[in-house]
């Protein structure tokens, strides 16, 4: 099976972020236990590119990079 | 731009299609792979976008189904809104898919942050002072304190600080403190500012604490605003307060130092000598000087001893005082060149030192100045009737 590569696009260090990152974090460690995972934090207030380059409309958004559908 | 699809629908589906279209929230329907099938006109705004440059692209698969959220919607230009979002499972087009609504709440939160920015700005600032403060509403209850009246609380032992906080009672506190607390009395004072008699109050009333009596001030003024009540500041005045009673004390020592004088010359004045025994018995201070000074600084550091003696509780030297009486016999001193140099040093004392001390002089100094009296008594006495002549032969 192939890592996991996970995208989370967040706007600052809100509190909505923390609680999305936290939410995740536990997802990752319980559901997705037995797989390979690389989670990303990008902050679209630091790096407002990369969100346009990913047409992300709106945060927080999870993208998943690999493995494809 | 509303994107229209042309496949046929049913009449259910026309109805959901008229509703979301014409809907003031946001709304955005997905299919099961996240990408947009349809958005409103509102949903548009909210984005900043075009309808047609969004379908078919990836909104994002909603984690959270039949629950509300709050998520950050981007704009092209950077700029960002907040909106609630809540997602609905329905059937598009013949397909299972998502109705995302969005409602913008991007005024509510912004004022909601700038309140709290306001609120934090103004704790901040009843932090920063060194006063403990409590903020009122009309009836009396707390609804704002600072850092430094709850450090009293703990300081005094208070483990329940909800007792002292946002919440508690306090003109109920105050009349319960009972008579002889100053709590009745603060209590009508506050009231009589809250009614608009009085502009402000300012009352002292002690407060036993952990480290003995201490005592405070409380000043209360109106609050000023929307919402009416009081702020009351309480202030820890107990070293001014002391400051001022050792200051009493000091100038109450000093005056029982001038009384005393007082009455010595009186005695002095009324026991004169008269014209031909006076000129033989000048005082001492000014037949000579440098004798009088050096009996002085003797009877200091007798007095200096005795003092020592009595904190450390070992007895007197008796002996030097004796000594000191047969000295001032040998050069004729008077009983009143003894209250002289009795009175030059408790002055000498009576600017430097705190109360406890010159109260400490004062009281060893009469002793000392008595038996002085006595040894040179006894001097006068012995040389009267031949004594000395026969000791100073031994």
């Amino acid at each position: 099976m192939s890592k996991i590569v996970l995208h989370l696009y967040i706007a600052g260090q809100t509190p909505r972020a923390e609680r999305a990152i936290s939410t995740l974090r536990r997802m990752i460690e319980q559901e997705l236990a037995g797989y390979e995972c690389e989670l990303t934090i990008i902050d679209v207030l630091a790096d407002p590119q990369q969100a346009e380059n990913q047409k992300i409309l709106a945060t927080p958004t999870l993208i998943k990079s690999s493995p494809p559908p | 731009m509303i994107v229209i699809d042309a496949q046929p629908r049913s009449t259910a589906e026309d109805h959901l299609r008229a509703v979301v279209s014409h809907d003031v929230d946001g709304a955005i329907i997905v299919d099961h792979s996240g990408a947009v099938r349809f958005l409103n006109s509102a949903a548009e705004r909210l984005l900043n976008r075009h309808g047609a440059e969004l379908h078919g692209q990836i909104f994002g698969f909603p984690l959270v189904v039949g629950e509300r959220a709050e998520v950050e919607v981007l704009r092209p230009d950077g700029e960002f809104a907040v909106a609630e979002m809540r997602v609905l499972s329905i059937v598009w087009e013949g397909q299972d898919a998502f109705l995302i609504t969005l409602r913008d709440v991007t005024f509510e939160r912004r004022a909601e942050a700038a309140l709290r920015e306001a609120e934090a700005f103004s704790i901040a600032i009843l932090n920063s002072l060194a006063s403990e403060i409590v903020v009122l509403d009309k009836q009396g209850k707390i609804v704002a304190v600072n850092e430094a009246w709850l450090q009293f609380g703990r300081e005094n032992g208070i483990t329940d600080l909800a007792s002292i906080s946002v919440g508690a009672d306090y003109f109920t506190a105050c009349a319960a403190a009972g008579p002889g607390t100053g709590g009745p009395e603060a209590l009508q004072g506050l009231k009589a500012v809250l009614s608009g008699e009085l502009a402000e109050f300012t009352y002292e009333y002690p407060c036993p604490g952990p480290q003995g009596m201490r005592w405070f001030a409380l000043r209360a003024v109106p609050l000023r605003g929307a919402r009416q009540g009081l702020v009351v500041a309480h202030n820890d005045i107990t070293d001014q307060r002391r400051a001022a009673q050792i200051a009493a004390e000091a100038e109450m020592l000093r005056e029982q130092v001038r009384q005393m004088e007082r009455e010595l010359i009186s005695v002095e004045a009324i026991s004169r000598p008269d014209e031909m025994v006076r000129s033989l018995t000048a005082p001492l201070r000014q037949r000579a000087p440098d004798l009088f000074s050096y009996g002085l600084e003797r009877y200091g550091a007798l007095l200096e001893e005795a003092l020592y003696s009595r904190v450390h509780r070992t007895p007197a030297p008796s002996r030097s005082l004796r000594e000191l009486g047969e000295w001032f016999g040998s050069i004729w001193a008077a009983p009143r060149d003894l209250i002289e140099v009795h009175l030059q040093a408790m002055r000498d004392r009576s600017q430097h030192n705190t109360p406890k001390k010159l109260q400490a002089y004062f009281e060893e100094g009469r002793l000392l100045l008595l038996e002085l009296m006595g040894h040179l008594a006894s001097y006068y006495r012995s040389m009267a009737a031949g004594e000395l002549s026969f000791r100073d032969s031994e």
